[in-house]
């Protein structure tokens, strides 16, 4: 009975609505030819502003749950701080601790692990990665499925809480097309305690073409000394493209490896692209010998200037006071890093009583010395 | 006469056709970009769930940055924004403010707030600029620098800046803005994974009776002020549609003088900042495009949305409307002086597409639309168009209008929500609808003023007011 009654209300409500819309249509039908274009425009604009209306509903709706949301973890995260800090607390375990969590809280469980390891070490670390180790299968069932974005951070939970248990699907990661993907699993491996997994890195090295040297050769870096053999022979590798040589090169450097110089040379003597020299000239600067010196001063007058500013650094770290001459000649130089460089490159030499002549005279460079003075004064 | 009003009214039915095109047209990039926006929106939230901005910080090897702080009779504003620019959350920086000859005490609260010393200091680049008075660095913040000069102009002061920049990145800003802790780290990502970006804008969001505690903003909310709450529906709707959209079809055209970020070398290969425009900050990234497109060297210059500057926005229409001005006068005399660049297929996308739309539709936009709403209604008074038609179009208008900026409000709050407050929210919807009946308007009136006053070469930046900041009680430092 109820039911027939609300049909027929529901009747009647869309009765009236088709004779509403009749109406308003039966008016544009008197209208000429152009205003068809008008009834579409009105119509399409009518339909956007209904999706908007529904969209600024859905947002009011969004903004209730996000509320909802934010004061459930809120309210979670409070409980479990102190149950962890409590564990974190007792320093005498027999077995590693744990948490009984419903399923439907065990993801965000694990992210807000996540987000505290990362303020963690040691033992403490140790049993945060206990406390999630029922629910990284969960994750790990998830990193070669979803969005790029979600995988890649899957794949730092993993290795972050689950290192190096689950290096396998880390490292399967390292052949997804994704470059974000790729890219978190690259730099989990690139682990100073895995020195082998430079051997799966730098052939998909080459795949990062895009991403800034510094991003890559820190990644490089990170691994330690163990890997130099291998950079070296990449730094060697004319097949190889200059980014991943100039990497290569740049990791070297910052690993402080002792037998890069003499890969540098010889790069150098190849007259190579420049930033692939000025990389080598780089590892001359913070590793090189006076043996390197005539080479360098074959390269202060390179046509390019990135290679006289990195050879008038690497010449001002092995050379002598009797180079004072070639960096007052740098002083003069056309570019004015280069006369920065030489001017820091002067005072490295224990040329300082020169360069304070120069910034005391009317020289054209004399606030360059002016500031390398300063700078000393400064440290 | 006969023929004198047969020819008046195929003229205003002429125009008619004119402004509809224009409207079609306008709204037709309004739709592109916002539906635009909304998928890169989406998928940069889900990178940014991928990303660590600690580990970024700690290993991802972040290249040193200079961040230029220009300030002219800044002393309501300078000494806190400062002192949120040197607490900012990024390894290596350093912070260079370059007094452009202020005629108020902000040279002097500078040197005493910060304890002031002269300095050497070598210019890198030479690039024209008014002359330095002098170089100062910080006693206690060996990061800070301050560069005195002879007023100049803001392209004038960032020159200085790029001068005695020494860093291969460099933040422009306005020295009465509040960069957010993580803003530089988030603007720098582009640079790290994209190696050929030479630039990134960051939002601009509008800090108006918002708290500010020891640099870092500890309360957002609307402003009280209602022309500052339209300004902040306005940002929401040039930044998270308008930039998000031109970025996500990678013609971005405009990165705001209040915040961007620039590889140095490439700006220094296009001059710099052009000192005769007092839209400087447009102009660079037009001149970025150029170069690059001439010379077919590789490049990407993009918008990044959550790196965060909060600035002041004017209060009174007598400030509001100067400001209008300016920013119409700037596009004009960047379009015009790169009008080579119009639908020039040497340009790809940025000539064939994103400069036409600035050209014909912002630039010329109010010209054609002041005079639209004349035409009108000459029109309606001699008979010689439909009520219906041209109610339809207001109508049309209207709704368009209150659709695109829904559309905005959600786009904020599936992304950032940055205004926590729920009522904030409702007020954003309100204004939403109620900007349209005046506000829309007097922007308009402004920018046909601007036009008019790029036409006659008016020049100079209009007096800027600022109020301050408002700070809790224990925000001092030193």
């Amino acid at each position: 009975m109820a039911s027939d009654t609300f049909k027929e209300y529901l009747n009647k409500f869309i009765t009236t609505i088709k004779n509403l819309v009749d109406q308003v249509f039966s008016h544009f039908e008197v209208l000429p030819r152009l205003e068809i274009a008008l009834q579409i425009l009105i119509l399409t604009v009518v339909f956007i502003f209904v999706l908007t209306l529904i969209i600024a509903m859905a947002v009011v709706l969004l903004r209730m749950k996000n509320n909802r949301n934010a004061r459930r973890y809120h309210r979670l995260e409070k409980l479990w701080e102190g149950k962890i800090m409590e564990m974190l607390h007792n320093e005498e375990y027999e077995t590693l601790p744990s948490i009984d969590i419903p399923g439907k809280d065990q993801l965000f469980f694990v992210q807000y692990l996540y987000r505290f390891a990362s303020r963690l070490r040691g033992q403490e670390l140790q049993i945060i990665k206990a406390l999630a180790l029922p629910y990284l299968p969960m994750i790990a069932s998830k990193i070669h499925r979803g969005y790029p974005e979600l995988r890649a951070r899957n794949i730092n939970i993993l290795a972050t809480l689950g290192f190096p248990e689950y290096i396998k699907p880390i490292t399967q990661a390292l052949k997804e097309d994704a470059p974000i993907v790729k890219m978190a699993a690259a730099r989990i491996l690139a682990h100073p305690d895995y020195p082998e997994h430079v051997d799966l890195i730098l052939p998909v090295l080459s795949s990062f073409d895009e991403w800034s040297m510094n991003f890559l050769s820190s990644m490089l870096s990170e691994m330690g000394p163990h890997i130099a053999p291998q950079l070296r022979e990449e730094l060697m590798n004319s097949e190889a493209s200059t980014r991943v040589r100039v990497a290569a090169a740049e990791a070297l450097r910052r690993i402080g490896d002792l037998a890069a110089p003499d890969s540098a040379v010889q790069v150098l003597e190849l007259d190579e692209d420049p930033e692939l020299s000025a990389t080598c000239l780089k590892i001359l600067r913070d590793m090189g010998t006076p043996r390197h010196r005539p080479l360098l001063l074959d390269l202060v007058n390179s046509p390019s200037e990135i290679i006289r500013i990195h050879a008038l650094a690497a010449l001002g770290s092995v050379g002598s006071r009797e180079d004072s001459g070639i960096f007052r000649e740098g002083l003069d130089d056309s570019s004015s890093w280069v006369a920065l460089q030489a001017a820091r490159a002067m005072n490295q030499v224990h040329s300082s009583e020169l360069l304070g002549e120069i910034a005391a005279s009317d020289h054209p460079r004399a606030s360059v010395a002016q500031q390398v003075l300063a700078e000393v004064s400064n440290t | 006469m006969t023929i004198l009003v047969r020819s008046l009214e195929i003229l205003l039915e002429g125009f008619n056709y004119v402004v509809l095109f224009y409207f079609l047209a306008l709204n037709f990039f309004y739709l592109l970009t916002t539906l635009f926006a909304f998928f890169a929106l989406r998928s940069y939230a889900r990178r940014m769930e991928a990303v660590d901005l600690q580990v970024l910080i700690a290993k991802a090897g972040v290249p040193p940055v200079t961040l230029f702080a220009p300030a002219y009779n800044e002393e309501a504003t300078c000494v806190e924004s400062i002192r949120a620019l040197l607490a900012l959350n990024y390894p290596e920086y350093e912070v260079l403010v370059i007094n452009d000859g202020s005629k108020d005490s902000t040279m002097e609260q500078l040197t005493t707030a910060f304890d002031l010393k002269p300095a050497a200091r070598y210019k890198i680049a030479s690039i024209p600029a008014a002359a330095v008075r002098g170089v100062y660095c910080s006693e206690f913040q060996p990061n800070l620098w301050v560069i005195d000069k002879e007023n100049g102009g803001k392209a004038d002061a960032l020159n200085v800046g790029l001068n005695y920049c020494r860093t291969p990145l460099f933040c422009a800003m306005d020295a009465d803005s509040i960069l957010e802790r993580d803003a530089l780290i988030r603007i720098v990502r582009p640079f790290l994974e994209d190696a050929h970006t030479v630039a990134a804008g960051g939002i601009i969001r509008i800090v108006n009776d918002c708290t500010l505690q020891g640099g870092t903003l500890t309360e957002i909310r609307l402003p009280k002020n209602l022309w500052a709450k339209f300004q902040v529906l306005e940002y929401l709707r040039a930044f998270l549609s308008g930039r998000m959209g031109w970025s996500a079809l990678r013609a971005t055209l405009i990165i705001s003088g209040a915040f961007g970020m620039f590889k140095r070398s490439a700006v220094v290969a296009v001059g710099g900042y052009a000192h005769d425009t007092v839209g400087e900050d447009m102009e660079l990234v037009v001149k970025l495009h150029r170069h690059h497109l001439e010379n077919k060297i590789p490049y990407t210059i993009s918008f990044v949305p959550d790196p965060v500057a909060w600035t002041e926005c004017p209060e009174s229409t007598k400030i509001l409307g100067r400001q209008r001005d300016r920013w119409q006068r700037g596009l004009f005399e960047v379009l015009t002086r790169h009008r080579v660049m119009l639908f020039n297929p040497k340009y790809k996308r940025i000539g064939m597409f994103a400069f036409p739309y600035f050209y014909f539709l912002e630039m010329l936009g109010p010209a054609i639309e002041i005079p639209g709403y004349f035409t009108f209604l000459i029109a309606a008074i001699i008979g010689s168009i439909s009520y219906t038609y041209m109610l339809a179009f207001f109508v049309v208008a209207f709704i368009f209008g209150i659709a695109l900026s829904l559309f905005s409000v959600a786009l904020e709050e599936l992304t950032f929500r940055r205004y926590p407050r729920t009522r904030d929210l409702f007020q954003l919807f309100f204004l939403a609808i109620i900007e349209n009946f005046g506000y829309r308007q007097l922007t308009i009136y402004w920018r046909i003023h601007g036009f008019i006053s790029a036409l006659r070469k008016v020049e100079g930046w209009g007096k800027m007011e600022r109020k301050g900041f408002k700070t809790t009680p224990d925000s001092g430092m030193k």
